[in-house]
């Protein structure tokens, strides 16, 4: 289709309201951005069978910079009705079932994406630090395993969030949105998102910008104990 | 087949006074869409979920009012509902919604997304081996945006010769005139740069905005807006009037 995304996400919904199933690709940041109202419009609202495939997605992009890392897409694609919200990683996949990596006690960590390996290899950080955290990818963030949130909520008195997104809009968000409807006493765990603080990307390595937006296995650890150390005198 | 204006009628009904329509852009291409769905398309009540089925997709979304007449006077739907136009859990919705009534092919509203979409139905009939026509009706205001350019070029290059585009060239868009605001004269060349003239084909069709209502012609006021009780019942007198003076001449003749 050339370089013309919004022709692409059209032409798409015309394929398929034929009758067709459509795979579309482009990065995640022009797919979901440059689009977005083609998808709105002609893809959620009609329910088309329009499968949207962004590639690249995250800050991990690298090189190229800020234009094209794409920080923002599950916020975007959450918000619109009807639509799926898949992010793949190499975890055991059932549609809107979340997955237990590894059990644990008081403290859970909720990834998803590629970043969930870094969350298991901090996982075994933390247990040198006498802390078991439970480890759970989501790799569907919609629709949202609730009753997994439910439960997550109740077993553990500290969550984090892990995603290679912005705080705002994506994983953290979704997770917190479920908790603030829990009514029950004693399910309003401390959440605390780990991620890209309301901050765009720039050029570096993958490894390098992973490390400065502490994603990496070290980072992840540090951000745990600092947060844990800081609320000790919330602890049951 | 539509005695001469009756249609023009029916829209002007369709709209109680005090409410907020799209009077001029569906005024002017009422007689494109009637000579489409009665003169030229494969096209029915019977056929209308036919896979052969000709396809008109109104990329120009606001002036549906005219779209659901037509459909309406083809059988479709009862001309009463669409008093329930714009009202909630009514099915004839403010833009076209592919959802809601029979009829309307596409999703359309956002402007500038109608022939892209076509596109991809004419790239799937391809794919099925069928030949019916797409016809796709866009303004001229609507050519201001990007994206159709990016669909005039996938049309081209892909020689998809059962898709037509019309252009409603009314001259006047919400906020005045097409020319002043961002003019993109002349039209046919602008085309044909694109690839277009023999294979595919666009035809530009000098229309006039309000057309039929003679304090709305030329005029981007009446684009979206209400009418008061008088205003309605002018617009409906001159409407009939034409009518009668047209029935005169043809039973003189």
């Amino acid at each position: 289709m050339g370089i013309a995304e919004q022709d692409m996400i059209s032409t798409a919904a015309g394929l398929a309201s034929s009758g067709k199933i459509v795979f579309v690709n482009s990065f995640a940041v022009f797919l979901t951005g440059r689009a977005f109202d083609q998808i709105r419009q002609q893809v959620s609202l009609p329910k088309a069978n329009v499968k949207l495939c962004g590639s690249n997605a995250g800050i991990t992009l690298g090189a190229d910079g800020a234009t094209h890392q794409s920080i923002n897409h599950l916020t975007l694609m959450r918000c619109l009705p009807n639509m799926s919200v898949l992010v793949p990683a190499d975890c055991p996949f059932e549609m809107g079932k979340a997955v237990v990596l590894r059990q644990g006690s008081r403290v859970a960590l909720v990834a998803t994406g590629p970043v969930t390996a870094h969350a298991l290899e901090a996982a075994d950080r933390l247990a040198a630090e006498g802390i078991r955290p439970a480890v759970y990818n989501f790799h569907t963030i919609k629709p949202f395993d609730i009753p997994c949130a439910r439960e997550i909520a109740c077993r553990y008195e500290t969550v984090f969030t892990i995603e290679e997104h912005n705080v705002i809009g994506g994983l953290g968000s979704a997770l917190a949105e479920t908790f603030c409807e829990l009514y029950e006493p004693g399910t309003k765990p401390l959440l605390h998102r780990i991620g890209i603080r309301d901050a765009y990307g720039e050029s570096g390595s993958a490894e390098e910008l992973v490390r400065k937006h502490r994603l990496d296995a070290e980072g992840i650890a540090r951000t745990v104990l600092e947060i844990l150390e800081a609320n000790r005198q919330y602890w049951r | 087949m539509s005695e001469p204006r009756v249609e023009e009628l029916e829209l002007i009904r369709m709209f109680s006074f005090g409410k907020v329509q799209h009077f001029g852009g569906s005024l002017s291409c009422i007689e494109l869409l009637t000579c489409l769905y009665f003169h030229e398309m494969r096209y029915s009540a019977q056929l209308k979920d036919d896979p052969e089925r000709d396809r008109f997709i109104l990329s120009k979304g606001h002036s549906v009012p005219a779209q659901y007449v037509i459909l309406s006077m083809l059988g479709i739907f009862p001309m009463s509902e669409l008093r329930t136009i714009k009202q909630l859990g009514s099915r004839f919705q403010g833009h076209p919604d592919s959802t809601k009534p029979p009829g309307i092919e596409a999703p359309t509203g956002s402007l500038g997304r109608g022939l892209s979409f076509a596109n991809g139905v004419a790239l799937a009939a391809r794919l099925d081996s069928r030949n019916f026509k797409i016809f796709v009706l866009l303004g001229d205001g609507e050519l201001q945006g990007g994206q159709v350019w990016e669909a005039a070029m996938t049309s081209a290059h892909h020689r998809l010769t059962n898709v037509c585009v019309l252009v409603d060239c009314n001259k006047f868009q919400s906020q005045g005139s097409v020319q002043e605001i961002k003019g993109n004269e002349p039209l046919e060349e602008q085309w044909a740069a694109f690839g277009w003239g023999v294979i595919p084909v666009a035809i530009i069709a000098s229309t006039v905005k309000g057309k039929g209502v003679s304090f709305m012609e030329n005029s981007f006021k009446y684009h979206n807006c209400s009418l008061t009780e008088q205003e309605h019942r002018a617009a409906e007198r001159e409407i009939l009037d034409q009518i009668r003076s047209r029935k005169h001449v043809e039973s003189e003749s």
